[in-house]
């Protein structure tokens, strides 16, 4: 008797029609500070390109001062490429919460864009294979440069195609809804207007490009992780680094998706729609991996320290661990695993809106001076990269102004994108939504309501 | 060829419609069901019609492996330089550039696929209504003639529908 007075019983499920006008009314109308943070963001982005333009009057030949440069492409390629697998992978499984994330997730694959942009000089920065000991052996051409160029632009192209294609619906909805006067939409939409065989195409689609975008993340990751940090510093031959490289990316996705999650919920009002559901688990998956940035940063660290051989201890201890750069280390160590951990291991911190967004902003930060370790000091090294070991370890030097507005602005300009994009295709994806009330009823079982969840074969 | 659109507010309705339409005769290559969500593949006794989608990927796959196998391997035997005892055609480096070939044949060969299967619906005309993003479901049937059109307009006002357009008819 006591049990049947607490019976536990569920929202009721918003209406398509409700979901529709939630989300288009948003998408559509206009929002004055959502133009003026554009203007914000864009003024701030152009700071960036005024400290581009400084460092550039130094010149290419040296790419000691290009570290900072370096490590916010890094940064970026790192987070912008990554959160679009966190759409991917919850579909492939099926799971029933993934619906409203997916935009949040595949919304920062538009930050490519500026990422090639980023990319562009590093061609110049860095030697041809022929320089330095590298995967690419004794290519006789375009090693790395071309082929890595044709890398990036893939998973680039890979990440608007797996974005244009989960967005063809609600581009079709948008312009249906607009009368046509959304260009972009029309543009996009081609003739798209929710038949059954484009819904299966769509659907094919989306596994096909979302496989491919995990494939090619994982090894572009460890490419670039390879020929623009690696391969530069003599005498340093690490198995675990482009893990390691990859294992901040992964990271960097689910913390990426959490936090423009939380913002979308935020500031489009949201909270109905976006719920501790998504960000209790999407925290799981980040937990896990936060525990495997430490594990993979252990192995190497490890590995160094047990071998003591010289070559190997000076680049992962002396330089990028417990040496010149402990402090940075112990930042990034603290954000990315120990905060982490002591913060989700707790239920009730992980089943909330806020503790997953503070984990998320600590990971980023974390990964953030991660790549100031990979790239800034690997950027000094004036040595031959032929030479056998690296005879002196080296700090990391504060950021001078160029450096300082090329941080600001590279990260102004990715949000600017994100930020332009959410709004045009709007914060949380129509249909998807729409699918999840299709497939979910509420029924009582026993004393409780509980949500039955089709999935169709 | 005339269509008719009968737009259903709920989907048991447009269900039921599509019995009805069966049951006047119409087969199920006939109508097509408009959705601004996905329902679970034949939900309305629908045919969704075959694709092939899957052949593109797999042949831009092939395609792209074949194009890396003949870069990396011509150009290599087009100057055979030993270096370092390694064989002339060095498979790790191969690799690296057969792989990036598959990948960006699989891909690109996906997007045309995406664009070819969507762009060509089996459907003949533009009816069509914006409250099918709002939950709605239309029902579109492709008629060969104007008493067909009539009866498929009976069968969609009796199944409820809350609208019926038409398009062709003389």
């Amino acid at each position: 008797m006591q049990a049947r007075q607490h019976q536990h019983t569920l929202d009721p499920l918003p209406t398509p029609a409700e979901i529709a006008r939630d989300i288009f009314s948003r998408t559509l109308g206009s929002s004055g500070a959502y133009r003026v943070t554009l203007l914000i963001l864009f003024l701030l982005f152009l700071g960036g390109v005024a400290g581009f333009a400084m460092r550039l009057a130094d010149g290419l030949e040296d790419r000691g001062p290009w570290g900072y440069y370096a490590a916010v492409f890094g940064f970026l390629f790192t987070v912008g490429q990554a959160a679009p697998m966190v759409a991917f992978v919850p579909r492939l499984a099926r799971a029933r919460w993934h619906g409203p994330l997916a935009r949040a997730a595949q919304v920062v694959a538009v930050a490519g864009l500026l990422n090639v942009l980023l990319f562009i000089p590093l061609l110049w920065l860095v030697p041809s294979s022929a320089e330095r000991t590298t995967v690419w052996f004794d290519w006789p051409w375009g090693a790395p440069h071309f082929w890595d160029s044709i890398f990036v632009l893939m998973l680039v192209v890979n990440g608007f195609a797996f974005l244009w294609v989960q967005a063809l619906p609600d581009l079709a909805a948008l312009r249906a809804q607009s009368g046509g006067s959304h260009r972009l939409a029309r543009l996009l939409a081609g003739s798209f207007i929710g038949t059954p065989k484009q819904w299966k195409v769509q659907r094919i689609g989306l596994a096909v490009l979302g496989g491919c975008y995990v494939m090619n993340f994982i090894f572009v990751q460890s490419l670039i992780s390879l020929d623009y940090v690696m391969t530069l510093v003599p005498g340093w031959k690490s198995s675990m680094f482009p893990a390691f490289y990859s294992i901040n990316g992964l990271l960097a996705a689910t913390a990426t998706t959490i936090l423009v999650m939380a913002v979308i919920r935020r500031f489009y009002g949201l909270q109905k729609y976006i719920t501790v559901d998504q960000f209790w688990n999407v925290a799981k998956i980040m937990l896990a991996l936060n525990l495997a940035w430490a594990y993979h940063w252990w192995s190497d660290f490890l590995t160094s320290w047990y071998g003591r051989v010289p070559r190997e201890t000076i680049v992962s201890i002396d330089m990028r661990s417990f040496g010149e750069n402990t402090w940075l280390f112990v930042t990034a160590f603290m954000c990315c695993f120990l905060l982490p951990l002591l913060i989700l291991m707790w239920n009730p911190w992980r089943k909330s809106v806020a503790g997953p967004t503070v984990v998320a902003c600590l990971s980023l930060f974390g990964i953030f001076i991660q790549r100031i370790i990979d790239f800034v000091p690997t950027y000094l090294v004036t040595q031959d990269p032929l030479d056998h070991e690296l005879h002196e370890a080296i700090a990391v030097p504060w950021p001078g102004l160029p450096d300082v507005l090329i941080i600001i602005g590279g990260l102004a300009g990715a949000i600017f994108l994100v930020t332009w994009a959410v709004k045009t295709l709007g914060p949380l994806s129509n249909w998807e939504m729409q699918e999840g009330v299709i497939l979910r009823r509420n029924e009582k079982f026993f004393s409780a309501e509980v949500p039955y969840v089709i999935k169709p074969q | 060829m005339p269509s008719v659109m009968g737009l259903f507010k709920s989907a048991d309705t447009a269900a039921d419609a599509a019995d009805r339409l069966q049951a006047s005769g119409f087969g199920p290559a006939d109508y097509e069901v408009l959705t601004g969500a996905p329902y679970p593949e034949g939900a309305f006794g629908e045919d969704s019609g075959q694709h092939r989608l899957f052949i593109f990927p797999l042949g831009g796959a092939m395609i792209g492996f074949a194009v890396g196998l003949m870069v990396t391997a011509g150009t290599q035997l087009s100057y055979p330089l030993i270096t370092a005892g390694k064989p002339i055609l060095g498979i790790p480096p191969m690799f690296i550039i057969m792989y990036e070939g598959t990948m960006l044949g699989a891909l690109i060969f996906t997007i045309m696929g995406v664009i070819f299967e969507s762009r060509l619906p089996n459907l003949t005309n533009d009816l069509y209504d914006s409250r099918i993003t709002e939950g709605y479901v239309g029902l579109v049937v492709r008629c060969e003639d104007d008493a067909q059109a009539a009866t498929a307009e009976t069968t969609l006002t009796d199944a409820g529908a809350e609208e019926v357009k038409q398009q062709g008819r003389s």
